[in-house]
């Protein structure tokens, strides 16, 4: 099933894309300032830095880990990091947003790990997909914002075999070997599905941006 | 067989964070010298980011923030307590701090000693110590904090108020002595300079032994005395223009002849008096200093029929004399009975025509003594002209 998002005519669609993507400049450039105001210690920097990007990174967290009281206390720990680690962004290596999401994914990947020893191989990859087909089309799209829509979008319709491969990577913690061996593939068209699948997901952020 | 080396591959293993420890080194630090590859992260982050994002639309519960802002706070503070105690260990503070719970502890040592009596003010100090003015003094209600044996409940913090009230009574009691003391100094002092000073005049009347010692009214003065009491106050009050003595041969007394009247300083090497004009010299009185222990005054032939008067200026008496208080030509000796009953030969004097003012050392020590006056006539008789104690004088 698809987003009724997604069958947007094509001049609507980029009329409110226009006017999310600047706001979305706007907040990446907000969110740097931010942390550069949390090395220094500004408490207030971090409550405005949590109401802009919490439901993101919450989203996230629950879409990870599947249950919203640990991805709660993921949230809390994430934060905490972000507030402790303000002073090691490096707004030249990557963007605020990017730094933050791969802090919060590291620590459900810790929490993924401790959960219990993960069980491998086809059956276990079906399971997941199907989980993750689940969390893909229950998310609130009344919350949702353009950009957050057209990532979604883009997402499903991506090739069924990369998006899982993706998704499963990124959001399960499966590394690329595995997905290889559960699917009986090679890993090099593994690794390749993977990578032109996140690209293909930057392109939208790109073109929003342009 | 293994895979060659791919730098995409490489880039997407490091945002999906598969590598161990060693290689995400590794590959940071080619990350940290290849525009290209950190292009390429970035480029995958992006697509990480989009990933995130199309997951949206939760919000996660209030309690979430509250628990993350309540965490800061606790660690800003620890964090913040260190950097508190440097800058105020740097800034001197520490010294300072340390002298007051020096204090504060000896305090509790010296009160601590044993349970004090209730009766006893804390404000005294320690129960061995004297207490210094009032038990109980007005200024401070409060000092008086009488021992409570501690119930068994009492916690450290009551203890520590109350030791905190003995501690301000304590203070209390230094800052009212100190007061007391600077008060009394300044008393002292000011009285040390009243005596010191010449400008201040107290006058007095040697009565004769016939007008009785407790004779209070003011004995009649002749014109002439009074005269050169007159000329005398001019001179000490320095209102009068100095001149050099006219005789001053050492180690004899000062003579000097003013107005008709004849000064005579019996203080010893005092050969310049504070003021005195030349004048011809009329009849200069002849002066003996010949200092003599003598074990008693001279025996008294006569009483005398006037008061000798006088002042007292600084450290010097001035006494005036003419021939209504003593015998024309007779001799003047002034004695100084000393505390153990020893008398003093201060000098002696003769009387001639005019009246003679005689300064003498009125405070030669710091012991109270007894002025007497005894006038020889060329007879061979003497006359005990008039008697006086330095007590009544020395204290303004």
């Amino acid at each position: 099933m698809k987003n009724d998002l997604c069958v947007e005519p094509a001049e609507i669609q980029a009329a409110r894309f226009d006017k999310s993507a600047d706001l979305h400049a706007q907040a990446a450039c907000a969110d740097a300032r931010l942390l550069g105001a949390m090395a220094e210690g500004d408490q207030h920097a971090l409550a405005t830095l949590y109401r802009h990007r919490g439901a993101l990174i919450y989203s996230l967290l629950v879409r990870i880990l599947g249950n919203e009281m640990e991805a709660q206390e993921v949230m809390q720990d994430t934060f905490l990091q972000i507030w402790r680690r303000a002073k090691r962004y490096d707004p030249a290596r990557s963007s605020a947003i990017a730094w933050m999401i791969m802090i919060a994914r590291g620590l459900a990947m810790d929490r993924l790990r401790a959960r219990s020893r993960r069980s491998m191989g086809q059956v276990a990859y079906e399971r997941e997909v199907a989980s993750l087909e689940v969390e893909i089309h229950g998310v609130h799209q009344s919350d949702h914002d353009e950009l957050a829509t057209a990532c979604a979008c883009a997402l499903n319709h991506l090739p069924e075999s990369q998006g899982r491969a993706l998704q499963l990577a990124f959001l399960r913690g499966w590394t690329h070997e595995e997905i290889a061996s559960a699917n009986g593939e090679p890993l090099g068209t593994v690794k390749a599905r993977i990578r032109r699948g996140l690209l293909a997901l930057r392109k939208i952020l790109k073109d929003y941006h342009a | 067989m293994p895979e060659p080396y791919s730098p995409e591959d490489e880039a997407a293993r490091y945002v999906l964070n598969e590598f161990t420890d060693e290689e995400r080194r590794e590959f940071e630090s080619r990350l940290a010298q290849s525009s290209e590859l950190r292009t390429l992260v970035g480029e995958l982050e992006e697509g990480a980011v989009a990933l995130s994002l199309a997951s949206s639309g939760r919000r996660p519960p209030p309690q979430v923030w509250t628990r993350i802002e309540k965490t800061v706070k606790g660690m800003t503070r620890r964090e913040a307590v260190p950097a508190f105690w440097t800058r105020w260990w740097r800034s001197g503070w520490a010294a300072a701090t340390a002298c007051l719970i020096g204090w504060l502890l000896y305090a509790f040592w010296a009160n601590h000693s044993g349970p004090p009596d209730p009766s006893v003010s804390v404000a005294t100090g320690t129960q061995s110590q004297p207490v210094i003015g009032s038990p109980d003094p007005p200024w401070d209600k409060t000092a008086k904090v009488p021992w409570q044996e501690p119930a068994p409940n009492n916690t450290v913090l009551e203890l520590l108020q109350a030791r905190a009230q003995e501690v301000g009574a304590l203070r209390w009691q230094i800052f009212e002595l100190t007061n007391q003391m600077t008060r009394y100094s300044q008393a002292l002092n000011h009285q040390q300079a009243l005596l010191s000073e010449s400008s201040r005049l107290k006058f007095f009347q040697l009565a004769p032994p016939a007008a009785g010692s407790n004779a209070t009214s003011p004995m009649p003065v002749s014109p002439e005395l009074q005269r050169a009491m007159l000329i005398a106050m001019g001179r000490q009050l320095g209102w009068m223009t100095s001149a050099p003595p006219v005789s001053s041969a050492a180690p004899e007394p000062t003579r000097i002849n003013y107005e008709g009247v004849n000064f005579v300083d019996l203080r010893p090497g005092s050969n310049s008096p504070p003021a005195s004009i030349a004048s011809p010299q009329v009849d200069p009185p002849q002066v003996e200093t010949h200092p003599v222990i003598t074990s008693e005054p001279a025996s008294v032939a006569s009483a005398p029929t006037n008061a000798i008067p006088g002042f007292v200026s600084g450290t010097n008496a001035v006494l005036a004399f003419d021939t209504s208080v003593a015998a024309a030509h007779s001799e003047l000796t002034f004695l100084r009975s000393a505390p153990d009953g020893q008398n003093y030969s201060l000098g002696t004097a003769v009387l001639g025509d005019n009246p003679m003012v005689v300064t003498i050392p009125f405070v030669a020590s710091s012991q109270l003594s007894t002025i007497t006056v005894i006038g020889a006539t060329a007879q061979g008789g003497s006359n005990l002209l008039g008697q006086f104690s330095t007590q009544g004088l020395l204290l303004p």
